[in-house]
């Protein structure tokens, strides 16, 4: 095959494609021809043993000649053609030989067949077949032919072609003029079959040379794809590689987390442990004896004490719930809470401070509030409290107040506060990044008013996370506003009330040590417990409150001890159990308390006070939790709420 | 691929298809075309081949059975029922007949042997025959009435005119079997319809009526065979 190539010019490939379309039609003809012709002899042998089988004489007959003329001269006839069609098909020398053929085997069917007029049309179909090879030329062998055999017949013999022994010019004019006129037409159409075919061939060569131009095209955006595809998996092993690294760095930062977070909560149960004999001790000084004769620098001092070590307190609490947040693992609350009664309480806790600044406090109702909203009531405190605290903090005169609205509409309805003080205001670099955490004015500002700079910063996570935000609406040398919007929760059936219908509710003051003496009068108490300071503050608190206190120095030794006396049918209220000890600690003294069946309630008591803690520490068996350091009246509340529980039961 | 198959196909032929090539296959189509030259000759010649006529009778014979129409001009027309040759005569008297119409009486003898078979008569011939009008179709047993007239060929026809005198006899076909314009048709048509005449003899193309090997039965007859 000649290939075609984009340099070669078009019409070479055109001429070629012609070409061989022209030599297909060719041999394809030349087998229809010895086709034909084979079939033509065999038909005219048939056709003569039917018209003139015999010649007769008399009654004698005898093969006819015609038969011998059908049989020989016929086959002669299509003899060579044939053998060319076979051997050399295609070529000129065939076609024409097929052409000289034909016309020889129309002469002899029109002698066969007694010169009849309907055995001429022969020699018109053979032309119209002829005409096939879609060459002309043929076309004007054939009809040679005849007119040579009309000419040289009538020249010759006239008798035998047209009856008369006088030859006529105009009668072989007349036969081979309607040959021609049939020729006319065959000719006419092989030229236009033949243009047709140039056409064809020349759009052939145009689509071939398209075919090329496309799969050139085909290779070329296969390779540049192939390159991409190279380029691709090479970024992707780089974008796996540093995915990898990001993993790793992932993991590297999570174990620091993990790292961070046991620091803390061991940061948290170091601290915690000793305040919690710092403070209690310091409340057991200031209520036990006659403290009232006591000097005025010792009093002061116990409670310089206490305020450093409720600071110390806050600050972990802080620090606490600020890594909580970073960690994603805060949760809030959704409870019933009365705004109304949550800001008078923080006025109450608040007086004392106002009082010592001579500062004013007042609140003011912007329209009706509803009298319970569905949030976390500690957490809002906490905001609250933290703002209260800075402004008092910050306002040398003046006073604070605190306006209330309920905003929006429908479905995002929100509670608005403003707190607004008269203090010394925040500069614009501060109120930057006021937000962010361990951030104050300068370091003068810590050593002046104190704070770690954590409170605004946890309080606008807090705020976020009970569905609202917390931002500086106002700020300049005559004062500071800030406002916290919050989601009150779904309002479709609450009742909107003017603020002079909230029903004030007394405030219940901190009870003194004296007035929770004998609450817990004949609860027995097991504190497992393994620091002694701690073992003699809550056996202290729990025995002035009246009740019945044996200590155990470790999990194992409280085990025991719980044990031998569900053994002697006199069984603990109440086991007090601290959850980090030496030999055996809480957890596994509580797990196995409960796999051995004990029913009593148990109470875990741990500086952790991180939110796993508590889950910990309830699947391990315990019934309620409390952290250190220890709030006497939640205590001994607590111990009272599950002693008599576990009487009723 | 089937025509780059042909490509190479004729390549190959093309490289095999040298001048001695050409050579042998022009001197090989030379020998065929003069093979065939000489079968056409052949066959012309036999085609052409004519019987001499015996002596044709200048007038009506009064020994013949055979009523002559003495108001118009008498065709005789005869045949052997079995010659192949002779349906071209049929056809060109069938023009013949169609040209003159009333103006010609034609008769068709048929010849048939007498120790003919029974199926002598049932020949296409004798089928086309009873096809032409106005021609009145005669059984001549034994050729009887074709010696009576002089006839010995398959084909062959005598004109009278309504005298009874002899104006043309011959065949009415260019050639053995051969139908197409001829001069004894030409000769009937012109003296029939215009009672002009050219020449009062053609050829006859076709078989003879019968055998000529000697004691046969069917061998010719006098002239006064028959006669009652």
């Amino acid at each position: 095959m000649m290939a075609f190539s984009e340099n070669r010019p078009i019409n070479d490939r055109a001429r070629e494609l012609l070409e061989e379309h022209r030599t297909a039609i060719y041999r394809r003809t030349d087998r229809m021809f010895a086709w034909l012709m084979l079939f033509q002899w065999i038909a005219g042998l048939a056709i003569t043993l039917w018209i003139s089988p015999h010649t007769w004489a008399g009654q004698q007959k005898f093969v006819h000649p015609h038969i011998w003329a059908a049989l020989f001269l016929g086959g002669l006839i299509c003899s060579f053609p044939v053998l060319l069609a076979w051997k050399l098909p295609g070529t000129t020398l065939t076609r024409h030989t097929i052409a000289v053929g034909q016309a020889l085997a129309s002469s002899l069917l029109i002698h066969l067949m007694g010169g009849r007029i309907e055995s001429h049309f022969h020699i018109f179909g053979s032309l119209a077949f002829l005409a096939f090879y879609r060459d002309w030329t043929v076309l004007v062998t054939a009809s040679l032919v005849v007119a040579a055999d009309h000419f040289f017949r009538g020249l010759i013999w006239p008798e035998s072609i047209y009856g008369i022994s006088v030859f006529g010019w105009q009668r072989s004019f007349e036969h081979t003029a309607w040959v021609l006129f049939e020729d006319v037409f065959l000719i006419y159409t092989c030229l236009m079959s033949c243009r047709e075919m140039t056409v064809i061939a020349n759009r052939r060569a145009e689509m071939e040379r398209m075919q090329i131009e496309v799969e050139r095209e085909v290779t070329d955006r296969t390779r540049e794809i192939e390159l991409q595809r190279l380029v691709l998996e090479e970024s992707h092993q780089r974008l796996q590689r540093q995915t990898n690294e990001l993993r790793s760095a992932i993991e590297a930062a999570e174990g620091a987390n993990r790292a961070k977070s046991a620091f803390l909560a061991n940061m948290s149960h170091e601290i915690r442990t000793p305040l919690t004999a710092i403070l209690g001790f310091a409340d057991v000084l200031l209520e036990s004896g006659d403290i009232g004769k006591a000097p005025t620098e010792r009093v002061e001092a116990i409670d310089t004490i206490r305020r450093n070590g409720a600071h110390l307190v806050s600050l972990i609490n802080d620090l606490l719930d600020l890594s909580k947040i970073e960690a994603g693992k805060f949760q809030t609350e959704h409870l019933p809470c009365s705004l109304h009664r949550l800001i008078a309480d923080l006025q109450q806790l608040m007086q004392v401070r106002l009082d010592e600044k001579k500062l004013t406090f007042s609140t003011e109702y912007l329209g009706p509030l509803p009298e319970m909203i569905q949030t976390d009531p500690t957490r809002l405190r906490q905001i609250l409290m933290n703002l209260l605290s800075n402004s008092i903090k910050f306002t040398p005169s003046g006073g604070i107040k605190i306006v209330i609205n309920l905003i929006g509409r429908g479905n995002d309805r929100k509670v608005q506060l403003d707190i607004s003080d008269t203090g010394i205001g925040i500069s614009d670099a501060m109120r930057e990044k006021l937000f962010q955490p361990f951030t104050q004015e300068d370091g003068s500002m810590s050593r002046r008013f104190g704070g770690t700079g954590l409170g605004l910063t946890i309080s606008k996570q807090f705020a976020k996370l009970l569905g609202g935000d917390l931002v500086i609406l106002d700020t300049s040398s005559q004062g500071t506003t800030f406002r916290l919007t919050i989601d009150p929760g779904p309002l479709q059936n609450a009742t909107l009330q003017q603020p002079d219908k909230f029903v004030e509710t007394p405030r219940q003051t901190p009870r003194k040590l004296a007035e929770l003496k004998d609450i817990l009068a004949n609860v027995r108490v097991l504190l497992v417990e393994d620091g002694p300071d701690n073992q003699r503050l809550i056996s202290f608190l729990l025995k002035k409150a009246g009740a019945c206190v044996e200590i155990a120095e470790n999990g194992q030794l409280g085990y025991q001890a719980a044990t031998n006396a569900s053994l002697r049918g006199e069984p603990f209220d109440v086991i007090l159990m601290d959850m980090q000890m030496p030999i055996m600690d809480g957890y596994t003294a509580a797990t196995k308390l409960r796999q051995d069946k004990y029913e009593g309630p148990i109470i875990a008591l741990t500086a952790h006070a991180m939110a796993e803690d508590r889950n910990r520490c309830v699947e391990a068996g315990c019934t309620d939790y409390t952290t250190k350091p220890v709030d006497r009246e939640k205590l001994i509340d607590l111990i009272r709420f599950h002693s008599h529980a576990t009487s009723v039961t | 691929m089937e025509s780059n198959s042909h490509i190479q196909h004729a390549g190959f032929r093309n490289a095999t298809y040298t001048t001695s090539n050409r050579t042998i296959l022009t001197a090989m189509f030379a020998v065929w075309i003069s093979l065939v030259g000489a079968g056409f000759l052949a066959m012309l010649i036999y085609q052409h081949d004519a019987k001499p006529h015996p002596e044709i009778v200048s007038r009506w014979p009064n020994s013949t059975d055979i009523s002559r129409d003495s108001t118009r001009c008498n065709l005789l027309v005869f045949l052997h029922p079995r010659c192949a040759c002779s349906l071209a005569t049929l056809n060109e008297l069938a023009r013949i007949q169609s040209q003159c119409q009333d103006q010609l009486a034609i008769k068709i003898l048929m010849y048939q042997p007498a120790d003919a078979e029974a199926d002598w008569l049932e020949s296409p011939i004798v089928d086309l025959a009873e096809q032409i009008p106005g021609a009145e179709r005669i059984v001549d047993r034994d050729g009887v009435e074709a010696s009576r007239f002089g006839a010995n060929t398959s084909g062959q026809v005598i004109l009278f005119d309504p005298n009874g005198s002899r104006v043309f006899t011959g065949g009415i076909t260019p050639s053995r079997a051969h139908e197409g314009d001829s001069i004894g048709r030409q000769t009937i048509e012109s003296y029939v319809c215009r009672g002009e005449i050219s020449v009062d003899y053609a050829k006859t193309f076709g078989c003879p009526l019968w055998d000529t090997k000697p004691n046969s039965p069917s061998k010719p007859r006098t002239l006064n065979d028959g006669v009652q």
